[in-house]
């Protein structure tokens, strides 16, 4: 194998928020994620939140998907298959790492990797941004977007929304 | 050729601009393109044909032009094969024809000309078979092509790609577009206009007035009254392709050596107003500078305020032509009007044309004008899946029927009366259809002659003639798509809008068929040429094929880490600057003398969970899952339908309904996508769920002989001795009070644990087991020391050990075939004869001598004797430092039986000997496993 070592650039500390041209971008740090599987998931009392809704409460739910959903800074849970509830739960808090982008660009900014708009809403927040399975919605304020991305991966998009911002 | 005081709609002339051509100094102004300011210098050769080196003049005034294509540069930036038609002037531009030189004017390579008659269609075909194509393909490929790609690397040239939405897309900005804009942005939608010039209007300015005012005026009203109403215009945006779902992509040019942008609209309806182009006559030297479009020579007359000349000669058969010579008429131009069905017409002059020599009489002319009537821009029409019909009538194919998301109105769709096309973009603008109107004018078809007198050209860029037709008919290439490969017809840059329906009329007419029965080629994306950055655009370099990147990297660097690509995730290979194969050596001995540590996060963390979790999870692998207990783990394969091994890994059961798959790092998106198809395929998908939870948690391995010390000494509160954790067997536990998993699995043969736990928090306890590791001379292992301990023990890697035709069997997995009851995947195609013949492909190790290098991965084991045949290769290959020898494995065919036997190895001409040995050369009998 070839050492690429040098091909890639290191990765920096997330909490070092970027400025951008009506627009800036920072990690969050949220005290769980949650995924939890089952058919009637959708059906707790917690904000189910969609596409284009906007996130008003600390806790809520993501759908993603007709028999999951994310559940942000929910109540600690057993992890496995609960038979009671017919729900499959596990903890993702180290799985996904949380970007938020705010200000008025953000949404052109996003525009550069995903189709959205806000007249077009889903039943799911999960979808492709620059390549990358996200879940992305809006939080607290209207021009406020918090993407959740593969830990993996959040290098990745932090460059591509970099560059995107780049093009404004 | 000169500027008229008083013309000229789009340019500024108080922004004067200088510029060069073939090094000439020029001046244009502000909002001339290349090929205006060119004319209005007098400039009237301004390129070279493909093949013959046939001077070319402007035949169109924007995309249409088939013949001025240069190389620009601008403040150090060149750009080849631009279009001087839809280039716009900047100051300082140094501009040159691509295809010539020293200059257009006077080219070295105009002599080709001569030989003509030797270069028609398939010559090179028919010519260079023999001895070799070979030998002459070097030569042609350096004298094909048009222009040169700069070397030097544009940095700052990267495209913005952005995605839109709207609810009606306009495209083309002439009358019909901008009244179907401004209708619908005052009915309240959502409306996106793209007009491909800088200032819209299309061919308006022709009109002199539209509804009573002033072109220019109404041009500038409908404008305003489109963004008044909300509606959205990108300028030097073109329209190139229709994709699926109603899909536009569109590309918006900027100042000169920018990068594009490239816009993805997806619109609810698009409006095809794109307009028609004029179509040149076919007729003896038609293809001489000076030949040029009538609606050209008119449009640069208003856009620009250039007169093509004083005097010319008009060859027009229909109707439509009148406003344009009257146009050029009250400009100054004097015109003789000659009928363009004259029975040998033919343009004089040597370079550049002088006039038309007809029936034994020169009428001359500095500029021929022709026309032989309007081509409508049906291309993205096309693309959208629409269908066309013949109009006899226009003599052109137009729109047929509906589409659901895409309505044709003006010229494009063969309305070529104002007022018609006025109409039609009012109902358009409101989403109603409006039934095509009679046309007005009249038209004489006029279409090439076969067997007619002189060179008579057909694609003035790649040379084409109308002999050229004729031999493809005559040797029975006369499908269209046939024709336009065998002639190249077409295939300029242009694509043919200016070629191809005089091509298909001389294959009609030499077929005694009608232009319809010839048919049209496919019309496909783009349709003007892209620059390939676009598509790309910030998918370039790290973002080109993003890797996965580990939560220890910082760790791994610190420790002078060689950061390699392995499945997608950028992993240490080995750790240490310098010789990788002395770092990769010692790694090797550290993990079988004392222990190794390697970090395996990428190995895949999939939970299925769910009442037929169970029954799930034994239906996907080989192996029987239902005997497995909670806190137990097993190998296992998952197959395809066809019995191929996809992956191979451990399951472990953490409870009754609650399954762990760890499967190959490079194959978890795989996998992942695999078990969803069968959950939601036989399956009750409402029973079973799967988390793909690989990112959440961190895996470091510790694996040799000093493995579980090292585990001791990191105070955990976990008895991982043999007895109470043996091989094969998991806990849960905490270490600093987060959740840790503890798998007692290996992949060396040696004593191993993989220890699990919340990513954050791997740098800790990657910190702390390193810290204790190094006490007793343990230390980071990469991936390729792993490599060697995994072939020390003849453990596979599924895609290296394996192919695509593997099967369990063949790599010593042969127990549950037969007596796994249950159904699972893959079950029936390991019960067919292709499965069950002896001389299947099945994995051994191979042994070298002592002291011998490694055999080389990949090489063949053939049969011995004079027509040597390969009974299989070497998968993998490598120097054992703690055997001290070279070890190997490799897939032969019906190797069992030949277990001891000594067989040939072949490579790149050589051959070597090699026994086949059992595939484990350590611990067999899996005493250091057990420890």
């Amino acid at each position: 194998m070839r050492d690429d070592r040098h091909l890639w650039t290191p990765p920096k500390p997330l909490w070092n928020p970027l400025a951008f041209k009506d627009a800036n971008l920072c990690a969050v740090t949220l005290t769980r994620q949650s995924l939890i599987s089952g058919t009637n998931v959708r059906k707790a009392d917690l904000p189910l939140i969609e596409w284009p809704d906007v996130a008003k409460d600390a806790t809520y739910r993501l759908s993603l998907r007709r028999d999951r959903v994310a559940e942000i800074n929910g109540d600690i849970r057993p992890e496995g298959w609960n038979a009671t509830k017919g729900e499959a739960c596990s903890d993702v808090s180290d799985g996904y790492t949380v970007l938020q982008l705010k200000g008025r660009a953000a949404l052109g900014i996003l525009k550069r990797g995903t189709e959205i708009s806000l007249e077009h809403p889903s039943a799911s927040v999960a979808r492709k941004l620059f390549g990358l399975d996200v879940w992305l919605y809006r939080f607290g304020v209207e021009d406020q977007f918090r993407i959740h991305v593969a830990r993996a991966y959040d290098e990745t998009l932090i460059a591509h929304l970099t560059t995107a911002a780049q093009h404004r | 050729m000169r500027r008229l005081d008083d013309k000229g709609a789009v340019i500024d002339r108080a922004k004067p601009l200088n510029f060069t051509f073939d090094g000439k100094p020029y001046q244009g102004f502000a909002g001339d393109t290349l090929a205006s300011a060119l004319m209005a210098n007098g400039v009237r050769i301004v390129g070279r044909s493909f093949k013959y080196h046939r001077p070319r003049g402007f035949w169109g005034a924007w995309v249409d032009d088939p013949n001025a294509i240069m190389s620009v540069t601008l403040n150090g930036i060149e750009l080849p094969n631009c279009l001087a038609t839809t280039t716009y002037l900047e100051n300082g531009m140094e501009a040159r024809a691509v295809n010539a030189w020293p200059t257009a004017k006077h080219d070295i390579k105009g002599g080709l000309d001569l030989f003509h008659r030797f270069l028609g269609a398939g010559f090179y075909y028919k010519t260079f078979i023999w001895p070799d194509w070979h030998l002459f393909e070097p030569m042609i490929r350096k004298m094909a092509g048009l222009g040169a790609v700069t070397p030097d690397h544009l940095d700052e040239f990267h495209s913005d790609q952005i995605h839109d939405h709207c609810d009606t897309l306009i495209i083309g900005g002439g009358a019909s577009g901008l009244t179907a804009a401004r209708v619908a942005a005052e009915a309240g939608q959502n409306v996106v206009l793209v007009d491909d010039q800088a200032q819209p209007g299309g061919s308006s300015y022709q009109t002199g007035t539209i509804a009573d005012t002033a072109a220019a005026d109404w041009i500038a009203a409908q404008m305003a009254a489109i963004k008044t109403a909300g509606g959205r215009v990108l300028h030097q945006t073109t329209a190139y392709g229709v994709y699926d779902h109603g899909l536009i992509a569109c590309v918006e040019n900027g100042a000169f050596g920018t990068a594009p942008r490239l816009w993805r609209i997806r619109a609810g309806r698009a409006v095809l107003a794109t307009g028609a182009i004029d179509r040149p006559l076919t007729f003896a030297g038609n293809d001489k500078p000076g030949v040029m479009s009538l609606f050209a020579s008119a449009e640069y007359l208003v856009r620009y305020g250039v007169l093509a000349s004083d005097n010319a000669v008009v060859l027009a058969n229909h109707s439509m032509a009148k406003e344009a010579v009257a146009t050029l008429t009250a400009a100054g131009m004097a015109i003789t009007q000659i009928d363009p069905d004259t029975p040998g017409l033919k343009a004089g002059g040597w370079q550049v044309t002088n006039g038309i020599s007809v029936s034994g009489r020169h009428h001359p002319s500095d500029v021929v004008l022709a026309t032989s009537g309007l081509t409508p821009l049906v291309h993205l029409w096309r693309h959208a899946g629409g269908k066309l019909t013949w109009d006899d009538a226009r003599q052109a194919f137009l729109p047929d029927g509906q589409l659901s998301n895409m309505q044709a109105i003006g010229a494009a769709n063969g309305t070529f009366d104002l007022n018609h096309a006025l109409d039609e973009a009012q109902a358009a603008g409101l989403g109603q259809s409006h039934p095509r109107q009679d046309t007005s004018h009249h038209l004489t078809p006029v279409w090439p002659k076969p067997g007619s007198k002189g060179r008579q050209w057909i694609d003035f860029q790649h040379d084409v003639t109308l002999k050229d037709i004729e031999v493809a008919a005559r040797e029975n290439y006369v499908s269209v798509e046939h024709l336009k490969r065998y002639t190249t017809l077409g295939m300029a840059s242009d694509q043919g809008k200016t070629s191809n329906m005089a091509g298909l009329a001389a294959m009609a007419t030499l077929k005694g068929a009608t232009i319809p029965e010839i048919g049209t080629t496919t019309f496909r994306p783009p349709f003007v040429p892209i620059p390939l950055e676009v598509y790309h655009g910030a998918k370039t370099k790290q973002l080109y094929h993003p890797v996965k990147r580990l939560v220890l990297e910082a760790r791994h660097r610190d420790a002078d880490a060689a950061l390699c690509e392995y499945g997608g995730w950028l992993r240490p290979g080995w750790y240490g600057n310098g010789a990788a194969a002395d770092h990769i050596r010692d790694e090797a001995m550290t993990a079988r003398t004392t222990a190794g540590i390697l970090d395996g996060s990428p190995l895949g963390k999939i939970e299925v969970m769910g009442p037929d979790a169970e029954a799930f999870v034994n239906f996907v692998f080989y192996n029987t899952m239902t005997t497995l207990k909670p806190g137990h783990i097993r190998y296992g394969f998952l197959l395809t339908e066809g019995g191929i091994v996809y992956d191979d890994g451990v399951v472990s059961r953490i409870d009754n309904d609650r399954f762990l798959i760890s499967c190959s790092s490079s194959h978890v998106d795989g996998v992942r996508s695999l078990l969803e198809n069968w959950r939601q395929d036989g399956n009750n998908p409402d029973r079973i769920f799967i988390h793909d939870l690989t990112m959440q948690w961190a895996t470091i391995t510790v694996t040799g002989p000093k493995a579980r010390d090292i585990l001791n000494g990191l105070d955990l509160d976990a008895d991982v001795s043999a007895d109470a954790l043996p091989h094969m067997r998991f806990i849960e536990t905490h270490h600093q009070g987060h959740p840790l998993r503890i798998a007692r699995v290996s992949f060396s043969g040696d004593l191993s644990f993989e220890l699990s736990i919340p990513s954050r928090h791997a740098p800790n306890l990657w910190d702390k087991v390193t810290a204790v590791a190094g006490t007793m001379d343990a230390h980071p292992i990469g991936i390729e020391a792993m490599s060697i301990l995994r072939a020390e023990k003849g453990y596979i890697m599924v895609g290296k050990d394996t192919d695509g035709e593997t099967m369990p069997q063949d790599v010593g997995f042969g127990i549950p075939r037969r007596k796994k009851t249950n159904a699972f995947v893959g079950d029936r195609s390991l019960h067919t004869d292709k499965a069950n013949v002896p001389s299947r492909k099945v994995l051994v190790g191979l042994s070298v001598p002592h002291g011998e290098p490694p055999l080389v991965t990949g090489a063949h084991v053939v049969t011995d004797g004079a027509n040597q045949r390969s009974l299989g290769y070497v998968t993998s290959s490598y120097h054992s430092p703690f055997l001290s020898r070279a070890i190997a494995l490799g897939m032969i065919e019906g190797a069992v039986e030949r277990v001891g036997d000594e067989v040939t190895v072949w490579h790149d001409g050589s051959n070597r000997r090699a026994r086949i040995v059992s595939p484990c050369f350590l611990d067999p009998n899996g005493e250091r496993l057990h420890a």
